[in-house]
């Protein structure tokens, strides 16, 4: 298991860092650094999503996440990754709460000491009239989680067929990937690749395998116990659920 | 947000930009759920049992009994009805319709009013530790797929079964529910012979909202893992078409199939061989399983009971008396509890299976059991015929004591026949052990423990009484010496029984012996 994790693939920006690295990187080392911020660049996606809920605006809270991954890489952040049981994912979550309510704060102090009284009505607006529609903040930053997570795994799958030269097989049969949809249509897809019905059957189930093993590296790489991968994925699968 | 329809087929409305147009809970879903080929060689375990505990308190968790496509079985108990079920926690990455929950429900409610000695009873259903979850009646028996494999049924065997699971498809047509997946996995015989269908409709509970279901269409192997196409081979070919509608029927074409396999040991081939030309069966019963497997619905039986009386009617025509599951245990290697079946072969395969499966080790106990009863009546008789025949003023130490001491004397008396009945029980035991019956074994059991206590107090008694007289004696060597003799001889033989009776107990408990007798009989789930 830990070699398929490791296995770099050609051409490919394939992730080789893990979440054990950062924990158990000291603050100051130079390892620790590169592998919190390749990880934060990985997943940049999430961090936006949650400050999305509060302040409503794209550009403000790509500006805020911006901020605050500055913060986290520049400071001893590391520190308290041991309390967050092992997940990136959780640690960052608690990270960019923690930073955000200072925001908050910051924000209200300087509002109210610059002598603007009137509350302002946007904000309690948007508190007090919940969109049923919108997750919670945490649940929105779990589902961005979830997707980032897959669509990386996806893209990762893609560079690999690129790399073997089977970018045109990827784009025909990534819609099997989701499961046999139109089944009518393989046959006329086998015929035009010069395959038999059966040795296509293969190469899909082949690679959907792959797809399945990037993907569960792609989870065990944010955790520092590779046997909570299955835990894991069920948990953003559950995220994904509406 | 990117705009983002609801997928088609899971109901999620989630951006697809990132995932090159692709759903990414399907994707997810998909490579979450192993596929058909590899449930069977997966590596993936089930929960280990600490992480499912805490969510069912008023349950132990004992064991998993068996994985399959639908999700994980577990042997539980429940704590304060000191009861077993079966707990079944459904895999989550299988429930891929957001109405899940509602349906869920539904279903589970109208399973959990099918109460029939023949149905799997439903406890309990609900949602724990991110799980849906069935609790069941626990089967402590084998399930037909098990019986299959080792060996054929004889007809016999086979219309036993049928009756009573005709009663509880009809029971379940009757409140309008269709099973949707009968097939050997899920026909279950309990130790008493019974049989009991699990699984009632997880199959509709289950079903994908099968919006592009091409009409005609067949399923592949891979589709197995959608369990609304029931199982290949056994679902009927509309249920394959259009899972979406299907009726009782679907469930008597099923039935069929498992008929036919029962009888012939495989399954109906295109084009469909009458049971009759491959087994010695009658060949009125070629009519029922034929007309069961009809491909159109229309021409097959319309009701199940339908199946049960006519098979009832040949088995009552042909001077079988109807069998009636007895109060036996059933293993793979012995025959079902049947009406006395007249073919010798039948017999012998019986025989030969038994042989087959009995350690040769039981055979050995069996005969020692009987060699030592013969040694230990041999003995009693020796000592009674001489306690009886010998002269009252003879120099032999024990003759002089048994007419000297009144407590020896009854002592003797007490004893003796005391180990004459052991010995009669361990030849009972001997030949049980033989014939390999399951009282046997615990009848040995019995004699061993009868026999280290009676053989510890014979020791202490006789010890007290060969004692006295030396004590008595101090002066006459020859007396003392005697004395030693005796307590020495006796204390040998008495030693040597005791190590017996201990090495026949250590036996009769180990696992493989216990196997033996009585076969660990788990329902196995194979994928779906």
């Amino acid at each position: 298991m830990t070699d398929e994790l490791t296995q770099p693939t050609p051409g490919g920006d394939f992730r080789t860092t893990r979440w054990t690295q950062v924990s158990q990187a000291k603050a100051n080392s130079p390892e620790g650094r590169r592998a919190l911020a390749e990880l934060c660049s990985a997943y940049y996606e999430p961090v936006v999503a949650f400050l999305r809920y509060d302040l409503r605006d794209a550009d403000a809270a790509r500006e805020l996440a911006h901020d605050f991954f500055a913060h986290l890489l520049a400071g001893e952040a590391i520190a308290h990754a041991e309390q967050e049981h092992g997940r990136f994912r959780s640690y960052l979550l608690g990270s960019v709460k923690h930073f955000f309510s200072h925001h908050r704060e910051a924000l209200r102090r300087l509002k109210r000491g610059g002598g603007v009284t009137k509350v302002s009505l946007n904000e309690t607006e948007a508190r007090s009239v919940p969109d049923a529609r919108v997750l919670s903040p945490d649940a929105a930053f779990d589902q961005q989680w979830a997707l980032t997570v897959v669509a990386h795994a996806l893209e990762a799958l893609r560079r690999e067929c690129v790399a073997e030269g089977r970018a045109d097989f990827f784009e025909l049969v990534k819609p099997w990937l989701t499961g046999d949809t139109a089944r009518g249509d393989q046959t006329a897809l086998a015929a035009s690749r010069g395959m038999n019905g059966n040795a296509l059957k293969v190469a899909i189930h082949r690679l959907k395998q792959r797809f399945r093993q990037l993907l569960k590296a792609e989870v065990a790489g944010t955790l520092d116990d590779p046997g909570l991968v299955e835990a894991e994925m069920r948990a953003l699968f559950a995220a994904l659920g509406s | 947000m990117a705009s983002s329809t609801s997928c088609p087929k899971c109901g999620a409305v989630l951006p697809l930009t990132a995932t090159a147009g692709l759903c990414p809970r399907c994707l997810m879903a998909e490579a979450m759920a192993p596929t058909q080929i590899e449930a069977e060689s997966a590596a993936q375990p089930p929960l280990p049992l600490e992480q499912i505990a805490p969510h069912f308190p008023q349950l132990e968790i004992l064991e998993c009994l068996g994985r399959g496509g639908i999700g994980v079985v577990y042997k539980a108990r429940q704590k304060i009805l000191n009861r077993f079920v079966a707990l079944k926690l459904l895999a989550p990455e299988r429930v891929l319709d957001p109405k899940f929950a509602e349906r869920f429900t539904r279903e589970a409610q109208a399973l959990a009013a099918l109460n029939h000695p023949n149905i799997v009873t439903i406890h309990d259903f609900g949602q724990a530790g991110g799980f849906y979850y069935l609790l069941m009646e626990f089967v402590d028996g084998v399930n037909l797929r098990q019986l299959l494999r080792a060996r054929k049924f004889t007809p016999e065997e086979a219309l036993a079964i049928v009756p009573p699971l005709c009663d509880a498809l009809q029971f379940a047509h009757d409140r309008g529910i269709v099973h949707r997946d009968i097939k050997p996995e899920n026909l279950l015989l309990d130790k008493s012979g019974r049989v009991k269908v699990a699984d009632f409709g997880i199959a509709k509970m289950l079903g994908t909202a099968n919006a592009r279901g091409n009409a005609g269409e067949l399923a592949a192997p891979e589709n197995a893992t959608q369990s609304t196409v029931g199982t290949p081979g056994y679902s009927a070919p509309e249920q394959q078409a259009d899972p979406q509608h299907v009726d009782s029927r679907a469930d008597i074409y099923s039935l069929g199939v498992v008929f036919y396999e029962m009888l012939t040991g495989e399954l109906p081939r295109k084009p469909i061989e009458p049971p009759s030309r491959k087994v010695q069966i009658d060949v009125r019963l070629d009519g029922v399983v034929l007309r069961s497997l009809q491909q159109n619905p229309a021409l097959r039986f319309q009701q199940v009971s339908e199946v049960k009386t006519l098979v009832e009617t040949i088995v009552g025509d042909a001077g079988l008396p109807p069998a009636e599951p007895a109060a036996q245990p059933v293993s793979p290697g012995k025959s079902l509890p049947t009406a006395s079946s007249n073919t010798n072969r039948t017999q012998s395969e019986q025989k030969g299976q038994q042989r087959m499966h009995r350690p040769t080790s039981v055979t050995v106990f069996g005969i020692l059991n009987i060699v030592k009863a013969g040694y230990g009546i041999f003995v009693a008789i020796t000592s009674a015929a001489l306690f009886l025949l010998a002269p009252a003023d003879s120099n032999i130490q024990v003759i002089k004591m048994l007419h000297e001491n009144p407590a020896y004397a009854a002592w003797v008396e007490f004893i003796i026949p005391l180990g004459l009945l052991g010995c009669i029980v361990l030849i009972i035991a001997g030949i049980g052990l033989l014939c390999l019956k399951s009282w046997a074994r615990r009848l040995s059991i019995a004699y061993a423990i009868y026999a280290i206590c009676t053989g510890i107090l014979a020791t202490a008694v006789n010890s007290i009484f060969m004692i006295q007289p030396f004590f008595k004696n101090q002066q006459d060597p020859q007396a003392a010496a005697t004395a030693m003799a005796g307590l020495i001889g006796g204390g040998i033989s008495v030693c040597l029984g005791l190590i017996y009776a201990s090495l026949l107990l250590l036996f009769m408990l180990r696992p493989t012996v216990v196997a033996a007798f009585h076969p660990p009989a788990q329902p196995r789930m194979t994928p779906a």
